[in-house]
C-alpha cells in the first residue's frame, strides 16, 4: 500500500494492509495498484524528459534517469548550468503535481542515492561523491532489503561506514552486489544507462518563455530548427533518412511527427517541406514550451556536383544530373501517401505471372535488371484472378462463351494454352491453393475485339469440371 | 487548307509556308499549345514512329510540354488496357528524357493491376518506370502535378475518374511551368458516368479515344483523335504484329491530308483488316 502525503499525515504508513489503515481512517479513498499503468506512465515522463537531454531511461518504479552530459550549458553557462537545469527539471515535474526530489551526481548510483536520500536537490561536484555518500544511509545504495537489515545488524548505518571494511569479507557475508553497488556508487565500476529511446544522432532544441500555440509559429519554429540541424549535418557531411519532431506542451504531452526521406538529405528546403506538410499534426494543445528536432537516422552524403552522374539513383546518362529533383519527389508521394504506395517494377524468374513481377522501392538501383522477353502479357494483370463461368466444347479447348463480371463474352479466336506449372518448391500455405496447380493460359479475343487472358485451373480430370478463371485484360 | 507540315511545306514553297508558319506559330503562342520554349529549350514533338498518324498531328508530333487525354472506349472504359497500350506507345519515346511516374488507381501497392511485362512489350521500359498507387482522383491529380514539377521525369501519367476543366487547366498548366509532358488516362468504375464525363470538355492538347478491334495481331486498335488543339481530328485503323516494331495504319474517317495520303502500304494493311473480319465472323 502506498500513501499520498495527506494520508501520512493521518498516521496511514506505505505498506500498511488496508484493513489496518481502514480502521485507522474509516473514510480512507483506497484505489488498487496499477503496476502496468504506473510503468507506462513512467515511460512517458520519460519521453516528456527527453527535452532535458535525448539520454532518458526510466528506473522503474518510480525514478528517472537523464545523462546530461553536455547539456546543463543550455540552461547556463559555466558552473550554474546544472543547477539551474536541475531546479528547472524539478519545477517542471512539481508544476505538473508529481511529488519528486532530484540529485546531479557523477555516477548514477550516486545521483540515485542523493536524489532519494539526501535532503534538497543535491548536487555533486566531481571528485565528491565518496563524501557525499558518506553519509548516507546503506539503503541509499540500492540493495535489496535483506542485505540492508544485515548491514544495519552489523552496526553499518552509513555508507561511509563501508569504506574501512574488508571488501572480500562484505562480498563473502553479502554477496558481490553489494560491492558491486557500492564500486558502481562510487564510480569505480562503469555502470551505463539503457535510454528509453536511441539517442539521436544530431538534435537541435529551442525552448520558449511563453509558449507557443498558433500554426504560424509552430512553423517558424519548425524552419529554424530544420536550417540549424541542416547546418550541423552538413557540416559533418551527412544527410537525414529519418528526422522527428518533438513539441513539448506545457502539460506535459509530447507532440511528435516523423517523416523519412528516400534518400539522406541536408537540403533545408526539402526537409522543410517534407515536415510543413505534416505539421498540423502536431497538437499545441494549451501551449508548446519547447521544440526539439532530431536526426534520428543519417548517412553521409556527398555534394552532387553539376555533371558528376550519381549511380545510385536511376540509369539515365544525361538526365542523372537533374535526377536529384527525383528523391524529393518520391519524398513528398510517400510522405502524403505513405511509403507503401510508391514502386518500382522488378523482374522475378517465376512462371507464375502474379510472381513475375516484384514492387521494389522506388529508387532502388536498376541498371543491372534485364526484363526478359515473354510470350504475350497484357497491360492489366487483375492482383487476385476472377472465377468466370465458361462454356467449352471440348474440356481441352478454350470456351467459347465466359461470363465475367456479369457480362457474357462471345469468343472469336483464341491462341494458346500455354500451360504454367506449379512451382512445387514453394510450400503449399504461400498463398492461394491456386498457384499449386498447373494452368493452361489462353489468349481470347470477344467480338468487340477487347483481349482477355484466361486460364483453366488443374489438369483435365473426366470426372471434375475444369474451374475457369480471367487472369488479365490485353492492350 | 494549309499543310500540317510547315517543315515539310517550307522546302515546297519557302514564301507562302513562311507566311503560313509565322502565323501557326502566333496561334501557337496563343494557344500555348506546348510549344512555348519550356526550360528544356524548344520543345521538339513526341513522334510515334508511325508517319501517318505523326504527320497528322500539328507540329508533326505530340507537343511535350503539355496535358494529352487518352480513354478507352466499350469495355476498355473500365478496364484501361487498351488505353494503357496506347499510352505506353508514347511514353516509350518519351522515356529518353527521364522515368515515367505513373500513378495508377489503386488503394494499395499490392492492388496495382499495371502488368510490367504488358507494358515492356509495348515499347516500355519497366526500368524507367515509377508507380504511384492512388486511392482517389484528388490524390492522383495532386501526384500528378508533383511529378511534374519534377523536371527530370520524362512525363507523368495519371489514371483519373473524374477530371473537370479546372483540374484540367492546372494539369495543363503545370505540364507547361516544367516542361514534363502529362497525361490522364481515363478509367471510370460506372458506365454512365464515362458517358457523360467523356463528353465534358478539358483543358488536354489532344484528347485520344482507343477501341479494342477484332485483329489477329498483336495489337488491334481504332485510334480517334476527338480533339486536337491546332489540328483536326481524326480516326485511324492502327495494327501492329507479334515482335513487330512497324505499324499498319489506315486512315478512316475525317479528311485526309494531302501532305499524308495513303501510302502503297495500303493493300498488305487492307487484308490484315480482312482477315480480321473473317476471325470476326468465323
Amino acid at each position: 500500500m502506498a500513501a499520498d502525503p495527506r494520508a501520512l499525515a493521518c498516521g496511514i504508513a506505505p505498506g500498511m494492509g488496508v484493513a489496518d489503515a481502514q480502521a485507522l481512517l474509516p473514510d480512507l479513498l483506497v484505489l488498487p495498484a496499477d503496476p502496468a499503468g504506473d510503468l507506462a506512465a513512467l515511460h512517458r515522463l520519460a519521453e516528456w524528459a527527453t527535452r532535458f537531454s535525448p539520454l532518458v531511461a526510466p528506473d522503474p518504479d518510480d525514478g528517472l534517469m537523464l545523462d546530461i552530459t553536455g547539456c546543463a550549458h543550455l540552461w547556463a553557462p559555466g558552473d550554474s548550468g546544472e543547477e539551474k537545469l536541475l531546479a528547472d527539471a524539478l519545477r517542471r515535474l512539481r508544476s505538473h503535481g508529481f511529488d519528486v526530489t532530484g540529485a546531479i551526481a557523477g555516477t548514477i548510483g550516486g545521483a540515485w542515492a542523493a536524489a532519494r536520500f539526501s535532503t534538497g536537490g543535491a548536487i555533486i561536484p566531481a571528485g565528491a561523491v565518496s563524501g557525499a555518500l558518506a553519509a548516507l544511509p546503506v539503503q541509499a545504495l540500492r540493495i535489496d532489503a535483506a542485505t540492508a537489515d544485515g548491514l544495519q545488524r552489523l552496526g553499518l548505518r552509513k555508507i561511509g561506514d563501508l569504506y574501512p571494511m574488508k571488501r572480500a569479507g562484505l562480498a563473502q557475508r553479502f554477496g558481490n552486489a553489494l560491492i558491486t553497488r557500492l564500486d558502481q556508487a562510487l564510480g569505480c565500476a562503469a555502470e551505463t544507462l539503457s535510454p528509453l529511446l536511441p539517442p539521436p544522432e544530431h538534435r537541435i532544441g529551442l525552448g520558449f518563455g511563453e509558449p507557443i500555440a498558433a500554426p504560424e509559429q509552430v512553423r517558424r519554429v519548425s524552419e529554424i530548427l530544420v536550417e540549424r540541424l541542416a547546418r550541423e549535418l552538413a557540416e559533418h557531411q551527412r544527410g537525414a533518412r529519418a528526422l522527428k519532431l518533438s513539441a513539448y506542451r506545457i502539460d506535459g504531452v509530447v507532440s511528435t511527427l516523423a517523416i523519412g526521406t528516400a534518400r539522406a538529405s541536408a537540403e533545408p528546403r526539402h526537409l522543410f517541406h517534407l515536415i510543413a506538410e505534416k505539421l498540423e499534426r502536431i497538437d499545441p494543445g494549451p501551449g508548446i514550451e519547447f521544440m526539439s528536432l532530431a536526426a534520428e537516422r543519417t548517412e553521409i552524403v556527398t555534394p552532387l556536383q553539376s555533371g558528376m552522374i550519381d549511380p545510385g539513383l536511376i540509369d539515365l546518362d544525361e538526365a542523372a544530373v537533374s535526377a536529384a529533383d527525383l528523391a524529393p519527389l518520391m519524398d513528398r508521394l510517400a510522405n502524403r501517401l505513405g511509403p507503401e504506395r510508391l514502386a518500382r517494377p522488378v523482374p522475378v524468374e517465376s512462371h507464375v505471372p502474379e510472381r513475375a513481377v516484384k514492387l521494389a522501392a522506388p529508387l532502388e538501383d536498376q541498371k543491372k535488371t534485364q526484363w526478359p522477353k515473354l510470350p504475350p502479357r497484357p497491360t492489366r494483370l487483375l492482383p487476385n484472378p476472377e472465377p468466370i463461368e465458361v462454356m467449352a466444347p471440348v474440356p481441352d479447348d478454350p470456351p467459347i462463351t465466359f461470363r465475367w463480371r456479369r457480362i457474357l463474352h462471345r469468343v472469336t479466336w483464341a491462341e494458346g494454352p500455354e500451360r504454367v506449372a506449379p512451382e512445387w518448391w514453394r510450400p503449399a500455405s504461400s498463398d492461394a491453393n491456386e498457384s499449386q496447380e498447373t494452368r493452361d493460359y489462353y489468349r481470347v479475343q470477344d467480338e468487340s475485339g477487347s483481349r482477355y487472358w484466361l486460364y483453366r485451373a488443374g489438369l483435365y480430370q473426366a470426372e471434375k469440371q475444369p474451374r475457369w478463371f480471367l487472369h488479365g485484360v490485353f492492350a | 487548307m494549309p499543310e500540317p507540315d510547315a517543315l515539310a511545306a517550307n522546302q515546297n514553297r519557302p514564301a507562302e509556308a513562311l507566311g503560313i508558319a509565322a502565323l501557326r506559330d502566333q496561334v501557337a503562342r496563343l494557344e500555348r499549345a506546348g510549344t512555348v520554349p519550356g526550360p528544356r529549350g524548344k520543345l521538339h514533338p513526341i513522334t510515334l514512329g508511325a508517319p501517318e498518324l505523326d504527320r497528322h498531328l500539328p507540329g508533326g508530333g505530340l507537343s511535350r510540354g503539355a496535358l494529352h487525354e487518352v480513354a478507352g472506349a466499350g469495355a476498355d472504359r473500365e478496364q484501361g488496357a487498351a488505353a494503357a497500350g496506347f499510352a505506353a506507345l508514347w511514353l516509350a519515346r518519351l522515356q529518353d528524357s527521364g522515368p515515367v511516374l505513373w500513378i495508377v488507381r489503386a488503394g494499395s501497392r499490392a492492388a496495382i493491376d499495371l502488368h510490367a511485362h504488358g507494358l515492356h512489350q509495348q515499347r516500355l521500359d519497366p526500368k524507367r518506370l515509377i508507380l504511384v498507387a492512388a486511392k482517389r482522383d484528388d490524390e492522383a491529380l495532386w501526384a500528378m502535378e508533383e511529378g511534374l514539377k519534377a523536371k527530370s521525369l520524362g512525363a507523368v501519367l495519371g489514371e483519373i475518374e473524374t477530371l473537370d476543366l479546372t483540374a484540367s487547366r492546372r494539369l495543363q498548366l503545370a505540364a507547361e511551368a516544367g516542361g514534363v509532358t502529362a497525361f490522364v488516362l481515363r478509367r471510370w468504375r460506372v458506365m454512365e458516368r464515362a458517358t457523360r464525363d467523356a463528353a465534358q470538355p478539358i483543358a488536354a492538347v489532344t484528347r485520344w479515344r482507343i477501341a479494342a478491334l477484332p485483329t489477329t495481331q498483336e495489337i488491334g486498335w481504332r485510334v480517334e483523335l476527338t480533339r486536337c488543339r491546332g489540328g483536326k481530328p481524326g480516326s485511324w485503323i492502327m495494327e501492329r504484329a507479334d515482335g513487330s516494331d512497324e505499324f499498319h495504319i489506315q486512315w478512316e474517317r475525317g479528311q485526309p491530308e494531302r501532305a499524308a495520303p495513303l501510302s502503297g502500304d495500303l493493300a498488305p494493311l487492307l487484308g490484315g483488316r480482312s482477315l480480321a473480319a473473317g476471325a470476326r465472323t468465323g
